[in-house]
């Protein structure tokens, strides 16, 4: 079972991509949840939102506390204090949205993409979500991109959805 | 055929309202249940669905017009939590003692003080005795399915009792998973119109309905209730077992898993018990014999199927997410007096967990359990209940 945990500010997009990729997943036929952690919701304040992906029904109804695959949308937390490496079980994937690896000592496996910038160029000042989601199905293969682009194009429809899903799959081919 | 859809529990129910053919619906928004009847405004603003939706100007005044509406005879939904639900106590006896069936979607949040946003049963467990059914789901396909069911028992002519559905704040109300979304047909299957089989309003024939009532007939008209909601246990499980016939999906008012040679067995309500299941099977695997007993009614409560489960069993962990404070949870005493029911001897263990938010996670059972089979060992009676996801360093005893 994946069990993801996605770190984030407020007005990123982190609990619609969790419930993105929770659709994308379902659209496959498998068993998925999202789960956001609500507090007092305000732009640039840290957001936790937790996820699962498995072949089988998923029992379990609390959040993620020992993740197998950590999305970072913000590297920037690190400066107030929140530790994305804090639970992470052995041979572990983080997928950051940095223009460099980081915690590659933690991590098995790394990937990055500068998500901001490929946002900004691809659909202009509006949150990197998308992105994120293409970065993680090509790290992971927990989703396939065609399953996802469908999943997006559902959540968002017509001609932004498009265009959403342009940004996940130029996202997916640079990760 | 359903359609399977990426929903969290408030749309869930939001769609159950819809696939009953609820007629009217009056509500007030509060958080964690906004979500549900903004979806039915929504579904119902873009023609998907036809019903009549008042938005009312308080909790107090949404529950009135449920009563007044179920009155005349038409099929109702409502929805609320936490101060909300407070606000609607009043009503709530009002609505039972009417014997209308109405159905409300409560949204467990924490009752203030201090004041929370958070998921515990504080506010549900104020409504335990107000003669309303009380199911508890654990997932939003549930949350929609419990929805359906609901109105088949309360509608019931031996029934005739309103009932609650109780979703965990935000551990199932936002928590988004498959669904099985029953098509229009297929939900027709399982319920129709709705048809009054007792008193109502009828402006050609005028008569006044809750009246002043003398203690010459008080006690027996709330005797009445107490048998109409005992008899929606045997309602509940014809109804269940028919559901289960036409959409595949079996429930029952308690959900045993693993109880069989169990030596320690967990008793809770609500998303924790998916938690809790998760958790006994992994036990299992490593050899431990414990078991998980969810009760999924609470109101009527199922004693006599409870002691059958409990029989046997060593040790008994209940996990409440309220306290009682200066007292016992209410789910540890209904435990007690079922074990007393079928003269059941094993130790039971009153926990407190959960309280305003604070996640029961697979440590928290793990907890529970491995406390449990301490005291158990030690042949320790329950002196008070043990709040087991306490940070002690935190509390203050001399305030």
């Amino acid at each position: 079972m994946w069990e993801f945990r996605f770190y984030s500010r407020g007005g990123q997009g982190a609990v619609t991509a969790a419930k993105i990729l929770t659709s994308a997943a379902i659209i496959e036929g498998k068993y998925a949840q999202a789960i956001p952690s609500y507090g007092q919701e305000r732009k640039g304040a840290p957001i936790y939102t937790y996820g699962r992906i498995s072949e089988e029904p998923i029992e379990v109804k609390s959040y993620v506390y020992r993740p197998n695959c950590v999305i970072c949308f913000d590297t920037s937390l690190a400066e107030i204090g929140i530790d994305i490496r804090e639970g992470v079980r052995p041979h572990s994937t983080l997928v950051v949205n940095s223009p460099d690896p980081v915690y590659e000592d933690v991590f098995e496996k790394v990937f990055y993409l500068d998500a901001d910038k490929l946002t900004h160029e691809m659909l202009g000042e509006v949150p990197p979500n998308v992105a994120m989601l293409g970065a993680l199905a090509k790290a992971t293969g927990c989703v396939s991109l065609e399953s996802l682009l469908e999943a997006i194009k559902l959540k968002i429809p017509g001609k932004a959805g498009e265009m959403n899903a342009k940004t996940c799959a130029a996202a997916f081919e640079e990760t | 055929m359903g359609v399977i859809k990426a929903l969290d529990g408030n749309a869930a129910i939001a769609h159950g309202v819809m696939r009953s053919k609820v007629q009217l619906v009056a509500a007030y928004p509060i958080t964690p249940q906004t979500p549900i009847v903004e979806t039915i405004a929504s579904l119902i603003d873009k023609k998907e669905y036809e019903a009549t939706y008042i938005t009312a100007e308080s909790e107090h005044s949404a529950l009135s017009a449920i009563i007044g509406a179920a009155s005349t005879g038409v099929r109702t939904f409502t929805a609320s939590a936490s101060h909300g639900l407070a606000l609607m106590h009043e009503l709530t006896g009002t609505c039972s003692a009417s014997r209308l069936p109405a159905v409300m979607a409560v949204v467990s949040r924490a009752i203030p003080g201090p004041m929370a946003l958070w998921c515990d049963h504080s506010d549900i467990m104020t409504q335990r005795d107000q003669g309303w059914i009380q199911l508890f789901a654990k997932s939003p396909q549930e949350a929609l399915d419990f929805t359906m069911i609901a109105y088949r028992v309360s509608e019931d002519e031996r029934v005739l009792t309103p009932t609650m559905v109780d979703i965990d704040g935000f551990y199932c109300s936002h928590l988004t998973e498959r669904v099985d979304v029953p098509s229009e047909e297929e939900a027709e299957k399982f319920i129709g119109d709705f048809k009054v089989v007792n008193a109502h309003l009828d402006t050609d024939m005028p008569y006044a309905m809750n009246n002043l009532t003398s203690p010459g007939i008080f006690t027996e008209i709330k005797r009445s209730q107490d048998l109409g909601m005992r008899a929606a246990s045997g309602v509940l499980d014809e109804r269940f077992e028919e559901f289960g016939n036409v959409f595949g999906r079996r429930y029952s008012r308690i959900i045993c898993d693993d109880v069989e040679d169990a030596e320690t067995v967990v008793v809770c309500m609500g998303s924790m018990s998916g938690t809790a299941k998760h958790v006994v099977k992994q036990l299992r695997a490593s050899g431990k014999k414990v078991g998980v007993c969810r009760i999924v009614a609470f109101r009527p409560f199922p004693s006599r199927e409870l002691s059958g489960v409990l029989r046997g069993v060593r040790n008994v962990a209940v996990i409440d997410r309220v306290s009682a404070m200066g007292s016992f949870g209410p789910l540890y005493e209904e435990v007690l007096a079922a074990m007393n029911y079928g003269r059941i001897g094993a130790n039971a263990y009153s926990f407190v967990a959960g309280l305003g938010g604070r996640d029961i996670w697979e440590q928290t059972i793990e907890d529970v359990i491995a406390k449990a089979e301490e005291l158990g060992a030690r042949g320790e009676t329950c002196q008070a209940p043990i709040w087991i996801d306490l940070k002690e360093e935190k509390v203050v005893y001399n305030a």
